[in-house]
């Protein structure tokens, strides 16, 4: 009885940091036949194979417990090899928030914070402190120091804060031209600088507008 | 009381021995037995502003090598008897000479017997000021109404707060009136704003101040009531009394008051 030939990288074997992974196609519809082509495979490849520790998930999404423990009964059976099951990481399907770095102090001239996540902070970035940040930064007091959102280059962050004269500003790889800066939003005004048609540009809170 | 405060700035020539010395008398002359140590070894100067060089025999290196005793190296102002004592810096040495340890047992033996002993702290971030700052209660920094002088003292003002001092105080010397009138200078309220510590003294600048330093007589013992006023003031806002702050008219508040009123502003928006 010939069987039906499966389509290409429906069954890919990927060398990683351990061993080797076997990554199957969750959306192809017979699982018995893949896993048979991962045994097939296998048996070929048998020296290649002696000595790797192997392992096996699915490519579009996790393999449940049952698969599993078919692929590791039915590969035991008829090659003799432990297969154990692996995680891929999945960062298109699931995106990984971090929680906001909050401090609650100025920042004073000759300090320095940095965060991979965005940054709250309740107080002022005195003239000489300065503010890196993967995300975006919320100052809650007046920016005077200098402030990068956005780092290495994330455009969509954005820079708050309650009175805007920074010594240098960045979202990503754009800076904001000093000179351009009204001196009104120094002071209390609370303003937000974000990225639009590739220019940085500052905004007045209208609702939080100082009479 | 029974505190040891430090005085610094971070850079130099802003006026801390100043400071140091006519906030020492105006203390002493409210009542309080104060000791001042000069902590700015090399650079001695703060027996020279008292008027009290030539009585100064011994200094602070001498006592921290133990060639002498504490009281040895204490040289009393005999304009305020029993109240006001010295130790002054050692002219043929080198902050990094200042012994520790020695400094920290002196520090204390002083707080002991004193009810305030003032640290003349030396200019700069290096091992004479944290060896001084290590051993101070509380702290009175001083700024001149100048951006350079303003971001040393915000510098200075971070590294102590990692102290955990009970308290941290400023001083604005030299603060030229007309120039702040025309707002030619920064302001009062600016710098307040960004240092954020509570304000205890504004000193005007005055031919006066410097004249009573080249003479060795701080501006207490003269006849200037107006400068002397500032000082006792200062000293009074010091031992915790509450005299109203005032220059022209214009008023310091701490920042803690003003960011409070800020955010609570911001929530209180609709």
């Amino acid at each position: 009885m010939a069987s039906r030939t499966i389509p290409d990288n429906v069954v890919i074997f990927r060398g990683i940091e351990n061993g080797i992974l076997i990554l199957l196609d969750t959306g192809f519809k017979d699982y018995e036949k893949l896993l048979k082509e991962v045994i097939s495979r296998l048996k070929k490849n048998k020296k290649f194979f002696s000595g790797a520790k192997i392992f096996i998930d699915g490519m579009k999404r996790p393999l449940d417990e049952d698969e599993i423990g078919m692929a590791r009964k039915l590969i035991s059976y008829k090659c003799g090899i432990e297969v154990f099951p692996y995680r891929i990481s999945r960062e298109k399907e699931k995106i990984e928030i971090k929680p906001p770095l909050i401090i609650e102090k100025t920042l004073r001239a000759g300090q320095e914070m940095n965060s991979e996540s965005d940054i709250i902070l309740f107080g002022d970035v005195n003239p000489g402190a300065r503010v890196f940040s993967s995300g975006s930064i919320f100052i809650y007091g007046r920016l005077r120091g200098e402030a990068y959102a956005g780092q290495p280059d994330d455009r969509k962050s954005i820079i708050v804060a309650d009175g805007f004269s920074p010594m240098a500003l960045s979202i990503g790889s754009l800076s904001l031209d000093l000179e351009s800066l009204d001196e009104s939003l120094s002071k209390n005004n609370f303003c937000y600088a974000t990225v639009i048609g590739g220019e940085i540009k500052i905004f007045v809170v209208q609702k939080m507008k100082d009479e | 009381m029974n505190e040891s405060i430090v005085v610094t700035s971070g850079k130099g020539g802003v006026g801390k021995t100043t400071v140091v010395a006519n906030v020492g008398v105006a203390l002493a002359q409210l009542g309080y037995s104060v000791s001042l140590i000069d902590a700015d070894v090399g650079l001695r100067n703060l027996d020279i502003v008292m008027g009290l060089e030539a009585k100064a025999k011994r200094n602070l290196i001498d006592v921290t090598k133990g060639l002498c005793s504490i009281d040895d190296a204490l040289t009393e102002d005999k304009r305020l008897k029993g109240k006001l004592f010295l130790i002054a810096a050692s002219q043929a040495h080198k902050k990094e000479d200042i012994d520790k340890d020695s400094f920290h047992k002196i520090i204390a033996e002083l707080k002991e017997r004193f009810d305030y002993t003032i640290i003349d702290c030396p200019a700069g971030i290096e091992y004479g000021f944290n060896v001084s700052i290590k051993n101070a209660d509380r702290a009175i920094v001083v700024v001149n109404p100048d951006v350079s002088s303003v971001r040393d003292v915000d510098r200075v003002i971070g590294i102590i707060e990692k102290e955990k001092m009970r308290k941290i105080e400023l001083i604005i010397n030299r603060v030229n009136l007309d120039l702040l009138k025309k707002r030619e200078i920064i302001s009062i309220e600016d710098i307040v704003d960004i240092l954020g510590v509570k304000l205890i003294g504004i000193i005007p600048e005055s031919y006066k101040i410097i004249v009573a330093s080249n003479v060795g007589k701080p501006v207490l013992f003269g006849k200037d009531k107006e400068l002397s006023t500032i000082f006792l003031n200062i000293a009074t806002r010091i031992v915790g009394g509450k005299v109203p702050l005032t220059i022209d008219g214009e008023n310091g508040q701490s920042k803690s008051e003003n960011l409070w009123k800020k955010v609570k502003k911001t929530f209180n928006r609709k």
